[in-house]
């Protein structure tokens, strides 16, 4: 009895499978392209991200983004922190507070008062969170706080020369 | 006398130690009298038709850290103080309307400042629209509370804003409608939503309270139910007092409430409906049954049930009213407590030699010791957050209400007395009300409420004595 020959191997070049939703002219390149568009549409978010130490213009002095925390001596640090503890208050009875944390950037005016609070972009996604938001506003609260928003004996005289920007690293 | 002194021989029936909480009603079963029990009527709750406003829209932030985290201001530490918020009067559209508007605000202030976790700060109704937040800054206040009523005869119509004087941003703004006579509910959303906007947990002030309300000489008290808005408001007698009530429970899901009651000399669980005001047995299952505790979806309840050898754990499906033991243990299990999520009971046992707090699967079994303090331990209450078990604590004669975590860790001592009992959870898991037996020569029994953390513990004024109180659920 003949032995029927073994099935061909998948053609490397047609395509066997039936495309599902398929271009109307399927020999167009333009239409392949943009079917494969398509089908390579996002469905996460972009990666990329800014790098906080990117540094600032080669030798031109200042800073990158005007935001000065790192050129304050640790005393300095230290007394802004001081000053803002005053106004800052805490929530023990909420649930986790413990864990929580984050960043806020003060914008300071050319007299040393603090006249913006804004919570870092990478925190800010966490404000959704109720607790979160609750605890996160009053470290805002501490900042903007008329009582504790001059820092006009802390900061030096060049740096009182121009609105700058202090980082705080907010914590329970 | 002390009064676990006083309970002590009573509990030779039981062989075992004094109980506190649940058991504590078999010890005066032999001042249970005959009575028809007379249930009162609950109106129904009228609806209060929440709209919210568009909130200002906030400019948004476009910073970025510009400091690696090293280098940054170090701000730690908190203090914990109150948060000073300012409630002047609501304007009115004059008349009934202008008293109605500082009769709302006096309402939130008084359930804000009671909280502990703010501080009023007076100061008077703007004309315009917008506040004068200079003006605000310079009063200390942080929040501020803007709101106008309408009076339209029958039905009021409450709209409110909440504004962050300090950013000058309105964070918060919502119309609520009612009946008139409802207007205190209205008082009390709000205040919940400022609640929640500033700490990020939800209120508890549009809730209520159900206890038991004593009267009378001390060898023959009237015990009935009662219940009151969390404020001590409205506060209404559920039952005629012929038969002793005692540890009554609000279900997570209905308007009812699960207690004891000694009707016809039978020492059992009732079910009370709030809004027809008829009790019923929960049914005969042979011993005695106490300490009842709802599960948390309200479909089933878990309570004690005497047996020969002592008392167990009986879970019964409100549906089929069919009961299904989970321990037996031969010694005394009472006051089961649900987890929020179900899965687990609390409840307390002598089955180690000494009262003490234990954890089991919601089916029973696996039970787990989980108090191994000085002392005995009663009446847990699970926190419907799931962090904290709150309980009573018997130790050296003295008598205290604390939490510990689940797993046993974190003790803590709260509020510590002559006598204090029955541990309540306000719905958020903030608060804890209890009661407290005061000695002397003007004995009374007082409902207390205390922050989870032990500060700002007041006393509840309630127009009798009052004993086992059991915190709702958030109204719908």
């Amino acid at each position: 009895m003949p032995v029927p020959p073994p099935p061909a191997p998948p053609s490397q070049t047609s395509q066997p499978n039936a495309t599902k939703n398929p271009a109307p002219d399927t020999t167009s390149l333009q239409n392949t392209l943009e079917k494969l568009r398509a089908l390579a549409k996002q469905t996460q978010p972009p990666t990329a991200r800014a790098n906080p130490t990117q540094g600032g213009a080669p030798k031109l002095g200042g800073s990158p983004n005007g935001d000065i925390t790192a050129q304050l001596s640790r005393g300095q640090r230290g007394a802004v922190g001081d000053k803002l503890r005053d106004c800052y208050t805490g929530d023990q009875g909420a649930l986790n507070v413990d864990k929580m944390s984050g960043f806020m950037q003060l914008t300071v005016d050319t007299t040393g008062v603090i006249r913006d609070a804004q919570i870092s972009e990478t925190d800010r996604v966490r404000m959704g969170d109720p607790r979160y938001r609750a605890f996160a506003e009053r470290a805002v609260r501490a900042a903007m706080s008329p009582q504790c928003s001059n820092l006009s004996q802390i900061l030096s005289k060049a740096e009182l020369n121009t609105v700058v920007k202090l980082t705080v690293h907010f914590t329970p | 006398m002390h009064p676990y002194e006083t309970l002590r021989p009573l509990i030779r029936p039981l062989n075992r130690r004094a109980l506190v909480g649940g058991t504590t009603a078999l010890l005066v079963a032999g001042s249970a009298r005959a009575q028809s029990v007379l249930g009162g009527t609950q109106p129904a709750p009228v609806p209060l038709a929440p709209a919210p406003f568009q909130a200002v829209p906030q400019a948004a932030p476009s910073v970025a850290p510009g400091t690696a985290s090293g280098s940054a201001i170090e701000l730690n530490n908190a203090h914990n103080s109150p948060i000073p918020v300012s409630i002047p009067p609501f304007l009115g559209s004059g008349g009934s309307g202008d008293q109605l508007g500082r009769e709302i605000a006096d309402v939130v202030t008084a359930d804000l400042q009671n909280c502990g976790l703010f501080r009023p700060v007076l100061g008077q109704p703007d004309a315009g629209e917008v506040p004068n937040f200079a003006t605000w800054k310079g009063l200390g206040t942080q929040a501020l509370v803007s709101g106008r009523v309408t009076d339209s005869g029958g039905s009021v119509r409450v709209e409110f804003r909440l504004w962050d004087v300090l950013t000058g941003q309105q964070i918060q703004g919502t119309a609520f409608s009612t009946t008139g006579a409802n207007w205190r509910r209205i008082a009390h959303k709000i205040a919940d939503v400022v609640y929640e906007r500033l700490l990020g947990d939800k209120g508890y002030f549009d809730t209520r309270i159900v206890y038991v309300a004593a009267t009378g000489p001390k060898d023959r008290r009237t015990k009935r139910l009662a219940i009151m808005d969390q404020d001590g408001e409205n506060n209404r007698i559920l039952t005629d007092g012929s038969y002793l009530a005692l540890t009554p429970r609000f279900s997570p899901t209905r308007d009812q409430i699960a207690f004891m009651s000694y009707a016809n000399n039978k020492p059992r669980v009732y079910l009370f409906d709030l809004a027809t005001g008829r009790q019923s047995s929960l049914g005969d299952f042979g011993g005695i049954t106490l300490s009842p505790r709802f599960s948390p979806d309200g479909g089933s309840l878990a309570m004690a049930q005497t047996t020969d050898s002592g008392a167990d754990i009986y879970v019964v499906d409100l549906g089929s009213r069919q009961s299904r033991r989970i321990t037996d243990s031969g010694a005394i299990d009472v006051s089961p407590c649900y987890s929020p999520d179900g899965t687990q009971i609390v409840f307390n046992s002598d089955r180690g030699g000494d009262q003490q707090l234990y954890i089991m699967g919601a089916n029973g079994g696996g039970a787990k010791r989980i108090s191994f303090g000085n002392g005995r331990y009663a009446t847990p209450v699970w926190s419907p957050r799931g962090d904290l078990i709150a309980f009573t604590r018997i130790s050296g004669g003295n008598f205290s209400i604390g939490v510990m975590h689940p797993d046993g860790s974190g003790e803590r001592i709260l509020s510590e007395s002559y006598y204090v009992e029955g541990p309540t959870f306000a719905p958020n898991g903030r608060v804890i009300m209890f009661y407290r037996d005061q000695a002397g020569r003007n004995p009374a029994s007082r409902l207390v409420s205390i922050d989870i953390n032990g500060f700002n513990e007041r006393v509840r004024t309630t127009p009798t004595d009052a004993t086992d109180p059991a915190w709702s659920p958030l109204l719908a």
